[in-house]
């Protein structure tokens, strides 16, 4: 679920990349918690 | 990923893990089952409350059709979601195999009622679409979604709860369940939605009642979210295999729900369409 390269398509004032970089940041916290490395899932 | 919206005290009171700074070293204390309850309990809302007469000023006249046309999809993934996942929440809450985690679904059932019931009034009193029901609306709605979010939603999802209401003792498939709804869909999904949603509403002074409600919606969401971290971390220390299917639904929904993310128009290209609606 990695960053697309080259592909930024904005939405009402924020890119598609913003939103991948903000849901990926709360997947890894949550994740961690959980007990699981993101770099494992 | 601390700023005005996710610092708020009511969402902060969730202990959902992606909120919290002290989540990146893996220290959050978790709410039990019970206290996520009674959570519920301090943070109804009523959808009756909420006020949309500048939301329908601001739909017919501030914002323009080609806003309201890229606005439909962000709107469309979310009512038809809250749909979805009212729908197939009852396997799920069955299959728990604990008492607090089913009553605590119970009131997962009736928040994601309460989100539909959101939506459909915002789209009627603000004349949003031409249809004049929530089935009607629905349908007309889901012409923006995109093929991803029907994998997601209709595949994926309602595969494992098919399994699910077919096999409630499955723990497995209930631990790939939670993980698909609680972590990816509403987790990943929602909650970015709503965080880029509402703040640019706030930003551009737009549609203040619906980023009241919407606001309310995404509370409700962290709470589920606090569920599921809490359950997947004690499914996760039980068993071998309960860590290797998060980490296996993780891997086979992430393409899937990263398209969610992009509109339509990402891959078709760049076009301009309008959206009316009923004034």
């Amino acid at each position: 679920m990695g960053r697309r390269g080259g592909e930024d398509t904005k939405l009402l004032g924020s890119s598609v990349n913003e939103a991948r970089a903000f849901a990926m940041k709360a997947l890894e916290r949550r994740l961690k918690v959980i007990g699981l490395s993101p770099a494992a899932a | 990923m601390t700023d005005a919206i996710t610092d708020r005290d009511d969402f902060q009171a969730t202990s959902d893990p992606g909120l919290l700074e002290s989540a990146d070293r893996g220290q959050v204390e978790l709410l039990s089952y019970a206290d996520l309850y009674l959570l519920w309990e301090r943070q109804h809302w009523r959808v009756q409350d909420l006020d949309f007469t500048q939301d329908r000023i601001d739909w017919h006249e501030r914002i323009s059709p080609e806003e309201r046309f890229q606005r439909m999809y962000g709107l469309s993934s979310f009512f038809a979601g809250e749909q979805r996942v009212a729908a197939e929440l009852g396997p799920v809450m069955r299959a728990c195999p604990d008492e607090q985690m089913r009553i605590f679904l119970c009131t997962q059932i009736a928040d994601e009622a309460r989100h539909v019931a959101f939506f459909d009034r915002f789209y009627s009193e603000v004349g949003v679409l031409d249809s004049e029901n929530l089935r009607d609306r629905l349908e007309e709605t889901s012409a923006h979604l995109n093929q991803n979010f029907r994998r997601l939603f209709d595949e994926m999802l309602a595969r494992r709860v098919d399994r699910l209401a077919r096999e409630p003792e499955d723990l497995v498939t209930l631990v790939e369940t939670v993980t698909l709804y609680h972590m990816v869909i509403e987790g990943m999904l929602a909650l970015t939605g709503q965080h880029f949603i509402i703040s640019y509403n706030e930003s551009v002074g737009t549609l203040p009642a619906f980023v009241e409600g919407f606001g309310n919606v995404a509370r409700d969401e962290h709470r589920h979210v606090a569920f599921g971290a809490r359950f997947l971390r004690e499914m996760a220390a039980r068993d071998r295999r309960y860590r290797d299917a998060i980490q296996r639904t993780l891997v086979e929904c992430g393409p899937a729900a990263d398209g969610v993310l992009s509109p339509p128009w990402a891959e078709e290209g760049a076009r301009t369409r309008s959206c009316s609606g009923r004034r």
